[in-house]
């Protein structure tokens, strides 16, 4: 594809489970030429850059998260080949793909594993973190506390214990090995040459331990991230690093690199905290969640930008908010046991929501608006339902619905041999709700979306301008303006369910005639007073402030 | 121009216009005890003392050969061949007074004092603060707010000794003070204006709190905690700031037990005021006795009273949400206060007693003129929960202090009075809040509205 620095800062991003989306063999799970088919529809709808949860091969106890063999692709999914012709087609239609690569362990199938506890002493025998007791860097949290009792575990093949943050079936590299460092980035060059035009990094925190220390964002780790964005930057200039670090912001912008060359360790990560906390904002009618989390956010690099999403494959991930935060998340959004998932929450964003539209577009334009590429999860763009009663984080990951045809038009096969049932209730159900009926409604939320996302591109300021809080009489009413040069976007959200009124201090921009920016209308002038705006309940307005400007285009 | 011209320019209108500004009290001939020209030219910038019936209010006076159509709202009246007119509208001449503070300048006795930091970038407009307010405030883009004190009482303004004590503590609930104007008056100095840092992006706590309350109302669960506008929390880092600001206060302004005599003081003093409420309001007889009651309980639990420096005016609309946490303003005492009144040391329950006023005022507020009678309930229920959560956070920082006695009792009694008082004069229809407070204090029992 076309070099073009920085694209990512203003691309719109989509999260989509090869699983999950298309089956084009009719063996009930979706493939790697099966997405291909539908890369029509993700141009249509808007989608810059797909984002690829790892279809490598695997034994699959972790979602693909636990891989057996960097080079090869889970056989379901296809071949190298048929990935190769992804990113081609992809590439045609002018869309990028990354995938996820995970740095910090291998499954234990992986043959590096097998080597390392059969024999200790060769090639592979300090390729993973050995010990003869399980007592060494015990200030290390236990992330699935639901799961898991322990970082260490003991294998009777070696006689030794292995570290591991994750699942016990997931043993971590040893970055302390030079060899180990030289053999991932071999992995990534790999991937790199077939074409791919990025990574994100899973769970980067945690590649190196000490003593002494929580284990998480330590120096060594930094620096190791700093050699993979050598070999991106000399041998595959555009691509991009993105660094999957569930942490505050403020250790975040660590992984963005030196402030001062623009940045030089990954070129985004995801913005974890502001997620729940604008489910919160909403929830409490306040705009002080989302202000709190965005004034404790530091500047980034110039050549950096965050990734913001709703949802995700993984729960709605409450490990950035307080206690008290995080009690009051459960309260409201899970009142079914069954709906919690370690510390977060199984729901899909309709179901989330309540199936309520006027929420389901606020929290969109938010998502659009707020500082950072928006990352879309597969079917939210036409609000699908999620079902609990599947195993731990399968519940957000069935079908994607394509038509009211058997199995919602994603596979051929025996209903009965599909990876997990279609949505079938009466709210969500392929049958009503599905991309071909939605195509078809100017009124419908996939329309909706796609519009919106055609308005965000219009507008640079949204992807690469600053972003500067309003403040305002109403604190229910989150107020923004996002600023590239002469773009300035003026965005309006009213976070109650009740219509409200704001005076918003736009003095700065006196004369300006507010242009609302999907419609079309001229709001009245800018004057010396503060401006008064009213909003529906839910509502939201994205105006575009430049005085001197006609219409919408890009500038 | 001198300043004898510029007394000369007083517009005859002056009088009328005066009388139709609602912060203007008094009633009767008005005279101008001085003038100050602040900046000569078009448009000029002159400061007045005006006095009044014994009071006396200070006014900044624009004037222009022609006044244009956007300054027109703020016109007193003609001055000779010119055109006088309020002049805080006027962004060039509010950019004067700013420039004022930076220099550090002293005209005529009036001494711009401070330590306004320094910009980088142009200078910052200053428009008045939108709404009807006691005082007359300047906001400079997000980086200052100069207050002027329309009426002017003799000596240091509490706001400014307040503050300053506060900062000087490194205190993190407050606006960081920046500068004042002071001069002489009476001979004594006085503050007419403080200049404070801007508090960006916040929000004040009434419009916060009735949205929680209006959400539970819409809600059909009747557990607040349930409701999605839930407030508490906020109740909570509210009554963790005001103990922070009350420990503060302490630490730098001192506190002291009050006497025996000094007690029996307080408590006559609570039922003079209830002596005058019960001689405007006659719907408070009925509870004269229960009130009475409560009064004389502070002085029989035998716990001394200790007084300390406070805000002395708190309540929901005193209170900024900032992005960070919880920033009280506006430290002038009680409104319509004496100077020494407004700075006496009070007890701490006096701030509690009015802010859990507030939230009441808050619960109940949607219920006023409205019949929905199942709203009641729930509305007191929001009350509880969080004047509980308010409590509990006051508690968090200062767990010596015990909330809840016969003294806060007794404040919020006090202050319940004086609000039925206000309300009987001014909005008889909401006389119903501060009064159910009130029966439901004496009788046990919840009263209307909740």
């Amino acid at each position: 594809m076309e070099h073009e620095a920085n694209w990512f800062k203003g691309a719109v991003f989509y999260e989509v489970l090869v699983r999950a989306f298309c089956d084009s063999n009719g063996d009930g799970t979706g493939d790697l030429r099966g997405l291909a088919s539908k890369l029509d529809y993700l141009r249509w709808l808007g989608v810059d850059c797909l984002w690829l949860p790892p279809f490598y091969a695997s034994p699959l106890r972790d979602g693909g998260y636990d891989i057996s063999d960097f080079r090869a692709v889970l056989p379901e999914f296809g071949t190298v080949e048929d990935f190769q012709h992804l990113l081609e087609e992809a590439h045609r239609r002018g869309i990028r793909v990354i995938t996820d690569l995970v740095l910090n362990h291998t499954s234990d199938a992986h043959p590096w594993f097998q080597q390392s506890r059969l024999d200790p002493t060769g090639p592979y025998g300090d390729f993973y973190v050995w010990s003869d007791d399980d007592s060494a860097y015990s200030d290390a949290r236990i992330i699935f506390v639901d799961t898991e009792s322990s970082n260490w575990t003991y294998d009777p093949v070696r006689g030794q214990f292995f570290w591991h943050r994750f699942f016990s079936h997931q043993p971590d590299l040893n970055y302390d090995n030079p060899a180990v460092q030289d053999a991932m980035l071999d992995v990534l060059r790999f991937w790199l040459e077939v074409g791919i035009d990025g990574f994100r990094l899973d769970a980067v925190p945690y590649l190196f331990e000490r003593e002494g220390t929580n284990c998480e964002n330590l120096p060594e780790t930094h620096d190791f991230l700093r050699k993979c964005r050598k070999v991106v930057d000399d041998e595959f200039p555009g691509r991009v690093l993105l660094a999957e670090a569930n942490q505050w912001p403020s250790d975040v912008v660590e992984y963005f690199g030196d402030q001062a060359v623009g940045g030089d360790e990954c070129h985004m990560a995801f913005h974890f905290p502001l997620m729940p906390r604008i489910f919160m904002a909403v929830r409490r009618e306040s705009r002080f969640p989302i202000s709190e989390i965005l004034a404790q956010t530091p500047a980034i690099p110039e050549n950096a930008q965050w990734g913001i999403f709703l949802r995700n494959h993984d729960e709605l991930t409450l490990e950035m908010v307080s206690d008290e935060e995080r009690d009051y998340m459960y309260a409201e959004y899970a009142k079914d046991p069954r709906m919690k998932a370690n510390i977060g929450i199984r729901r899909r964003l309709a179901p989330l929501l309540e199936n309520d539209r006027n929420q389901h577009e606020l929290f969109t334009a938010l998502l659009l608006s707020l500082p950072g590429s928006p990352v879309l999860y597969y079917g939210d763009e036409i609000g699908m339902g999620d079902n609990i009663w599947l195993q731990d984080r399968d519940a957000v990951r069935t079908p994607m619905q394509w038509t009211p045809d058997r199995n919602a038009g994603f596979s051929s096969c025996d209903p009965g041999r599909i990876y997990l049932p279609v949505i079938m209730d009466p709210v969500y159900g392929y049958q009503g709700l599905n991309v071909e009926a939605q195509v078809r409604s100017q009124s419908s939320l996939l329309n909706w979306t796609r519009r919106m996302i055609e308005v965000r591109k219009q507008h640079r300021a949204f992807g690469h301008g600053d972003f500067t809080e309003l403040g305002g009489s109403n604190p229910t009413v989150l107020a923004y303006l996002r600023t590239l040069g002469t773009d300035v976007v003026l965005c309006v959200n009213n976070l109650s369910r009740f219509p409200q009124p704001v005076e918003l201090d736009l003095a700065e921009h006196a004369g300006a005639v507010p242009l609302e920016l999907t419609g079309g209308v001229r709001f009245p002038a800018v004057g010396e007073l503060p401006y008064q705006l009213m909003l529906p309940g839910h509502g939201f307005y994205w105006f575009q402030l430049n005085s001197d400007v006609e219409g919408g285009d890009e500038k | 121009m001198t300043t004898s011209e510029a007394v000369a320019v007083l517009p005859e209108e002056l009088d009328r216009w005066l009388e139709s500004q609602p912060w203007f009290r008094a009633r009767g001939p008005v005279t101008c005890e001085r003038a100050t020209v602040l900046h000569h030219g078009d448009p000029a910038l002159v400061h007045l003392v005006l006095a009044c019936k014994g009071r006396r209010y200070q006014l900044l006076v624009g004037v222009r050969d022609a006044l244009p159509e956007r300054l027109e709202h703020a016109r007193i009246g003609a001055a000779g061949e010119r055109v006088a007119y309020e002049a805080v509208y006027d962004p060039e001449l509010t950019a004067v007074l700013l420039g004022h503070f930076e220099d550090l300048a002293e005209v005529a006795g009036l001494r711009f004092r401070g330590a306004v930091p320094p910009r980088y970038a142009a200078a910052p407009v200053g428009r008045p603060f939108p709404g009807p307010q006691r005082n007359c405030s300047i906001v400079y883009g997000q980086r200052h707010v100069l207050k002027f004190f329309r009426e002017l009482t003799p000596g240091d303004n509490p706001e400014l000794v307040l503050h300053d004590a506060l900062h000087s503590v490194g205190d993190p609930h407050i606006a960081a003070p920046q500068g004042s104007l002071e001069s002489e008056l009476d001979g004594v100095r006085t503050t007419f204006a403080v200049l404070h840092e801007f508090v960006p992006l916040g929000a004040l706590g009434w419009p916060m709190a009735t949205a929680s309350v209006r959400d539970f109302l819409a809600n059909p669960s009747d557990d607040p905690q349930s409701a999605g506008g839930d407030f508490a929390a906020e109740a909570h880092r509210l009554g963790r700031a005001v103990a922070k600001v009350h420990a503060d206060l302490r630490e730098t302004l001192g506190e002291q037990v009050a006497g025996p005599g000094d007690e029996v003081e307080f408590v006559a003093a609570l039922h003079t005021r209830l002596d005058a409420a019960l001689d405007e309001v006659p719907s408070l007889a009925e509870f004269e006795a229960g009130i009475r009651a409560r009064f004389d309980a502070v002085l029989a639990t035998g716990e001394p009273i200790r007084l300390q420096r406070v805000h002395g005016d708190l309540h929901l609309g005193q209170v900024l949400r900032s992005p960070h946490t919880w920033v009280l303003v506006d430290f002038e005492g009680e409104p319509h206060g004496t100077a020494a009144e407004r700075s006496r040391p009070r007890p701490a329950e006096h701030d509690v007693a009015t802010a859990l006023r507030s939230l009441h005022y808050a619960a109940a507020q949607l219920l006023v003129g409205a019949d929905d009678v199942a709203m009641r309930p729930k509305a007191a229920r929001w009350l509880e929960h969080n004047r509980d959560a308010f409590r509990a956070g006051y508690a968090d920082v200062s767990p010596d202090r015990t909330l809840g006695g016969a003294l806060l009792t007794a404040v919020e009694l006090d202050r319940a009075v004086l609000e039925v008082r206000h309300e009987h004069r001014f909005r008889p229809e909401w006389m119903v809040i501060p009064l159910s407070a009130i029966a439901e204090t004496v009788t046990g029992a919840p009263a209307w509205p909740v």
